[in-house]
């Protein structure tokens, strides 16, 4: 299996008035395609900094993230933007929906950004989301009409609709409730499953975290345990070794 | 497309910001139409008023000159302008340019004139009568006469009470005797029998003391009549005839006629039918009512005219219309003359129909010679004897006091009023000397040394064919009135140059036809320059300018709007007025529109972060921005441009009235008529466009530089 992410002594300092504070420290890490992976730790911990390194919204003080092997070090700006569009999906703890637009024109919005397909193509692959998502019957509604869990689908749709390699979440359910965000959980986790999308996504919530292939656990800016790859398509099979808390045991297993 | 969604979206999100920058743009560019439009017009129909009248396109006078050609500014003197050296050269060459239609040599300058008395006329009326020897008429006339006299005694010896001028004393005191040997029983018994020597006194000694003769001030052009006639398209005669070509002449404005020469009973009617026929009503406008206060005082004006009979006879028509008993003239006149709204109308064509033709209705006729007085360059007086032809006004602009302020008049006499030696006035002025000798006259003895103790001199003079004395005129007057009046106004100049050869010099003169060389190469101190049709002036002013210099000739070329002094200067200041207040909307514009869309930057920048995350690069962003100004600039500059043109166009068809004089002429008419006109439209869009533009530029790139990190994190 191929690695979409790699990260080799990744460090990342952010400063603080005359302080300079690391959020990351020599972080090396790799993701293969398909993968499933929650990011945990606690708040402060690096989780969100990684994700931002992943998601090329952030460059490392040192260390090279190369993402889907391209070294974003070496990309342009422009280049970065172009590569987000082209093979990157998100999902924000806020949703982040553009208010001004309805349901349909936020998830559409990315493939107007690429302008590659047709009017028609747009329409089919936007619906098809849509209905996936199970919001056929919200496509006028402004993002204010609709509920935390609802904004959350539309996001999730939003961030597919590109058919990205890879989708970074922060904390998708953060701001909903325990049967929303287990709802949310599912519905990525049926779309790794089926697409083959590999989903990265980061949450303190251990009901989030037991959905995972694998944990990445987070400290103080340093990986405690980057948990285990599994198995070719067994993920769902061992959902509750990953809810395991400190350096798991079956890793000498694997 | 998702670009002006999001954009209209977000204009229709923040009402009140939209509602802001919405009025401003739309008074901005509202502005731009309506004001463009309006000014643009103006400055048509004042180009219209002032080429077709006085100005022509250019105006060409010597570079030397001490003062600046100003037609309609204020007078404050003759004005300096030095002369055109040899007129007929630069008139040839210029009028061999395509883009010049013709050249019209001119030169302003005002006189005092004086029109006659009512007693000069009665006293003329009667000498006239006694000539044809209609002793009836006579009888008639010397009784009136003697009434006026015996009315002017009683107001003298009033007046003496009052003033106490000791110089002039023995003046008054001789004034006085006269006038009572002339009311003197003694004096009328037999006068029909001997008349002549005591119509001579009447007319030197009686006349000049009425006080009646009013003192007008003219301002006029004189020019080259026949090519004044040609090419000012709106000149139009009104009363008698044109100048014929080539001969001396005076025109009167007919402005001026009406309002200064008109009997003062007869005008105010005039002003009071003019403003209700405009809708006002002698009860609510105090300006009207106090002319019918003023007309029910002046009934003197017209009895005093009227001898016995027509008295009588007019107060029988007026006990009449009245539906009175009243005797007394005087107070059948003031009932008369207290008209209200109800019957002022009809009172009105009363007064036209029988009481205009038993009075003098204008104190200077067509027909009559004008003695013009002057000063000239020099400073010396000079007076100079012209045939009334008529009246003349420019079309469109009968009513503006502007377009009326010049009378017109002949070139030769003009020359002659500036003091230049004509050729005529030189060999006068040597005939002069061969026959009497240079001889100064001052003031105080002018009338001994004309007519009392130097009766030989008087006999002396030539063609002395009427009996009215060296000072009236002797030329057949040029309209057929019929009327043989003497001289209006000679009387009280007759001191200067005019002494002796006056006789000769209207006899002669005035019925002479002067070649148009002669009219071309005297003095010319301007010139008015038509251009060929549809000549631009820049280009016409150029090839003008060009022909000028290169025959290194010194001239000024001056366009109409300098040419018409303050007036046209006053578009130029409207239109300072109006691009200031469309920079400071704009201005104002500019800093709202760019203040909240930093604004809208700063409130959105979650949301442009999260774009710039998903993969919108910045140039998208700073399209977004630029897109929601402009559409919200063009979109409220349509509104306003719509609205202004909407406004132009219902203007355009309802006119907007001349309220005052001044806008009479500015307006070229009674009614502005404003036209739209494509460039100010689009101007009022490039300004939008260019406005929300530069007004976004700073928040769009400020937007522009949001980091994609902006959209990561909780929400604040």
């Amino acid at each position: 299996m191929s690695d979409v992410v790699v990260l080799s002594n990744v460090s990342k300092e952010y400063p603080l008035g005359k302080l300079v504070v690391p959020a990351l420290k020599e972080v090396s890490l790799s993701i293969g395609a398909g993968e499933f992976v929650s990011i945990a730790g606690p708040s402060g911990s690096g989780k969100t900094t990684l994700l931002n390194l992943v998601g090329c919204v952030d460059t490392p003080t040192s260390g090279a993230v190369i993402v889907d092997g391209l070294d974003t070090a070496r990309l342009s700006e422009r280049d970065l933007t172009r590569l987000r569009l082209e093979k990157l999906g998100f999902i924000f703890q806020s949703f982040n929906l553009i208010a001004v637009l309805d349901t349909f024109q936020n998830v559409e919005f990315p493939l107007l950004l690429q302008g590659k397909q047709s009017r028609k193509e747009r329409r089919e692959v936007v619906s098809e989301l849509l209905e996936r998502v199970g919001l056929d019957k919200h496509h006028h509604h402004r993002p204010n009409e609709l509920s935390g869990g609802q904004r959350q689908r539309v996001a999730i749709a939003r961030a597919l609709v590109t058919r990205p390699r890879i989708v970074l979440a922060d904390e998708p359910t953060a701001n909903l409730d325990t049967g929303t965000g287990g709802a949310i959980i599912d519905l990525m986790k049926s779309i790794n499953e089926t697409q083959g999308t590999t989903f990265i996504f980061s949450t303190h919530d251990a009901r989030v975290m037991k959905h995972a292939d694998r944990v990445i656990r987070l400290e103080d800016g340093r990986i405690v345990s980057s948990g285990d790859i599994a198995p070719n398509g067994a993920a769902g099979s061992r959902p509750e070794l990953s809810v395991q808390e400190g350096p798991a045991p079956y890793l000498a297993g694997e | 497309m998702i670009l002006l969604r999001i954009a209209l979206r977000n204009i229709a999100a923040t009402k009140v910001r939209t509602l802001i920058i919405g009025l401003l743009i739309t008074f901005g560019t509202m502005l731009v139409v309506v004001g463009g439009s309006l000014l643009s017009t103006l400055d048509r129909s004042m180009a219209r008023s002032i080429i077709g009248s006085v100005s022509g396109h250019l105006q060409i006078y010597d570079s030397g000159a001490r003062d600046a050609l100003e037609f309609f500014s204020p007078p404050t003197g003759t004005p300096d302008l030095g002369q055109i050296a040899d007129f007929p050269k630069v008139k040839a060459m210029l009028e061999a340019l395509p883009e010049v239609d013709s050249v019209i040599p001119m030169g302003s300058d005002f006189a005092m004139v004086f029109s006659g008395n009512i007693m000069d006329v009665k006293i003329a009326e009667l000498a006239q009568a006694i000539e044809k020897g209609d002793r009836e008429r006579a009888k008639t006339l010397a009784e009136h006469v003697r009434k006026n006299i015996k009315l002017l005694q009683e107001s003298l010896k009033g007046l003496d009470g009052f003033v106490n001028l000791d110089f002039n004393r023995e003046e008054r005191e001789e004034d006085l005797a006269n006038l009572a040997t002339a009311a003197s029983d003694a004096f009328w018994a037999d006068f029909l029998d001997a008349p002549a020597e005591k119509v001579v006194f009447l007319e030197n000694k009686i006349a000049r003391l009425a006080m009646d003769a009013k003192m007008l001030f003219l301002r006029y052009i004189g020019t080259d009549t026949e090519a004044f006639r040609k090419n000012f398209e709106l000149f139009e005669v009104v009363k008698g005839q044109m100048i014929p070509p080539g001969k001396r002449g005076f025109l009167f404005s007919e402005f001026i006629y009406e309002r200064q020469v008109k009997n003062q009973v007869a005008m105010r009617l005039d002003f009071i039918k003019e403003n209700l026929d405009s809708g006002r009503k002698i009860k609510e406008d105090p300006k009207v009512a106090s002319r019918i206060q003023q007309n029910m005082r002046q009934y003197k004006e017209i009895l005093y005219q009227m001898d016995a009979r027509q008295t009588e006879q007019l107060c029988a028509r007026l006990r009449e219309f009245l539906s009175v008993d009243e005797k007394e003239p005087e107070k059948l006149l003031e009932q008369f003359l207290d008209m209200n709204d109800e019957n002022f109308s009809a009172r009105y064509q009363f007064f036209y129909d029988e009481i205009a033709p038993l009075i003098v209705l204008y104190q200077v006729r067509i027909g009559d010679v004008l003695t013009i007085q002057s000063y000239t360059r020099s400073g010396s007086a000079t007076a100079v004897n012209v045939p009334v032809y008529g009246t003349f006004r420019f079309r469109g602009m009968e009513k503006s006091a502007l377009a009326g302020v010049y009378s017109l008049m002949d070139m030769m006499t003009y020359r002659d009023l500036y003091g230049y030696m004509s050729p005529d006035r030189r060999a006068e002025n040597e005939a002069l000397k061969a026959e009497k000798g240079v001889k100064y006259i001052p003031r105080s003895e002018a009338e001994d040394s004309m007519f009392g103790s130097d009766e030989g001199g008087e006999e002396a003079a030539p063609s002395a064919d009427s009996e009215q004395g060296p000072t009236s005129e002797v030329a057949a007057p040029p309209a057929e009135s019929g009327s043989e009046r003497p001289s209006t106004a000679l009387d009280e100049f007759a001191d200067v140059d005019m002494s002796e050869g006056g006789q000769r010099y209207g006899a002669e003169l005035l019925n002479r036809v002067y070649p148009q060389s002669e009219i071309d190469s005297g003095v010319v101190t301007n010139a008015a320059v038509r251009l060929a049709d549809g000549v631009d002036l820049e280009v016409g002013r150029a090839a003008v300018e060009k022909v000028l210099k290169e025959a290194g000739l010194p001239l000024n070329v001056v366009d109409w709007r300098q040419a018409s002094g303050l007036v046209g200067q006053f578009l130029g200041v409207v239109w300072i007025v109006l691009f200031s207040a469309i920079l400071i909307i704009f201005l104002v514009a500019l800093v709202i529109i760019n203040n909240s869309m930093v604004m809208a930057t700063l409130d959105r920048t979650r949301e442009i972060g999260t774009m710039r995350a998903i993969g919108a690069q910045r140039s998208y962003v700073l399209k977004m921005f630029l897109i929601e100004s402009t559409v919200l600039g063009v979109g409220f500059g349509i509104l306003g441009t719509l609205l202004g043109s909407m406004l132009i166009v219902f203007l355009g068809r309802v006119g907007i009235p001349a309220v005052s004089d001044e806008l009479y002429f500015l307006f070229a008419g009674s009614h502005l008529y404003p036209v739209l006109l494509p460039g100010h439209l689009i101007t009022a869009f490039v300004v939008v466009f260019v406005v929300s533009l530069a007004s976004t530029l700073y928040p769009a790139r400020l937007a522009a530089r949001i980091q994609p990190v902006k959209a990561m994190g909780k929400e604040d």
